[in-house]
C-alpha cells in the first residue's frame, strides 16, 4: 500500500466519522428542539448538510464529499434506531414508552417512589421526539 | 465516483427525513400540503446548490425515498395506535 492510498483511507475515515458525528447531531438537535421546525431551519440545515463550510473540507463530486454524506446518514440513522431499539424494549419490559412516544412524545408518569434527575427532565416536558 | 454517488444519496436520505418532519404540524399532525410544497422548493434549491455534484438524480431519488418512508412510518404509527384505542378504547 503506498503513502498516498493510505492517506486517502485516512481522511476518507475521517470524513466519514465528521459525518457521522454531524448526522447524529442533526437528530439529536431535532429530538431537542423546543417549537415546531419551522422551513427556516430547513434552509440551515441546508448549510449543514451541504454549505460552503462542508464543500470547503470536502469539496463535491470528490470521494471526502461522498464519505461524508454516508457518515451523515449513517450517524443520523443510527440515532433513529436506536430510539426505536429502546422504545421497543419499554414496550416489553418497563412499558414506560409505547410507539405513541413518536407521535406527541406521551409516556408513564413517574410512580409516588421515583423522581426524574439530571438530562431525563427533558423527557417529562412533552417534547417533540420524531 | 461510486463513494460520491452513495454519500449524495445518504445526503439525500436525510434531508427527505427532515423534510418529512417539517411537513407535519407538532399540535395535531396534520399534514399540511403547503409544507410539502414548501419542502420540495426546498430540495429543489439544495439540488441547485449541489448540482456540481454530479449525483443529482441519486439525491433527489435518495430525498423522495426518505420523503415517503416518513409518511409511511408515521402512517402506521397511527394505525398502530387506532388499534389500540379501539381495543383499549383508552388512548385517544
Amino acid at each position: 500500500m503506498s503513502v498516498n492510498q493510505t492517506t486517502s483511507i485516512i481522511q476518507l475515515l475521517g470524513a466519514f466519522g465528521f459525518g457521522s458525528l454531524i448526522g447524529w447531531y442533526v437528530y439529536f438537535v431535532n429530538r431537542h428542539r423546543k417549537e415546531d421546525l419551522k422551513m427556516n431551519d430547513l434552509v440551515t440545515l441546508i448549510g449543514i448538510l451541504g454549505g460552503g463550510a462542508v464543500l470547503a473540507l470536502f469539496p463535491s463530486s470528490t470521494d471526502l464529499f461522498g464519505a461524508y454524506g454516508i457518515g451523515l446518514a449513517i450517524g443520523f440513522f443510527s440515532y433513529f434506531s436506536l430510539l426505536n431499539y429502546y422504545v421497543s424494549k419499554s414496550m416489553k419490559t418497563s412499558h414506560n414508552f409505547n410507539t405513541d412516544w413518536f407521535l406527541d412524545g406521551r409516556c408513564k408518569k413517574p410512580s409516588e417512589d421515583e423522581q426524574i434527575t439530571g438530562p431525563g427532565q427533558v423527557m417529562g416536558k412533552q417534547e417533540s421526539h420524531e | 465516483m461510486l463513494i460520491s454517488l452513495i454519500g449524495s444519496f445518504g445526503i439525500g436520505l436525510v434531508w427527505g427525513w427532515m423534510v418529512g418532519i417539517a411537513s407535519f404540524t407538532k399540535k395535531n399532525r396534520v399534514f399540511t400540503w403547503t409544507r410539502v410544497s414548501a419542502g420540495f422548493a426546498l430540495i429543489s434549491i439544495l439540488v441547485y446548490l449541489l448540482a456540481s455534484l454530479s449525483a443529482t438524480s441519486t439525491f433527489i431519488l435518495a430525498s423522495g425515498c426518505a420523503f415517503i418512508a416518513y409518511n409511511i412510518w408515521i402512517y402506521e404509527l397511527r394505525q398502530l395506535r387506532n388499534h389500540r384505542s379501539h381495543f383499549d378504547g383508552g388512548i385517544k
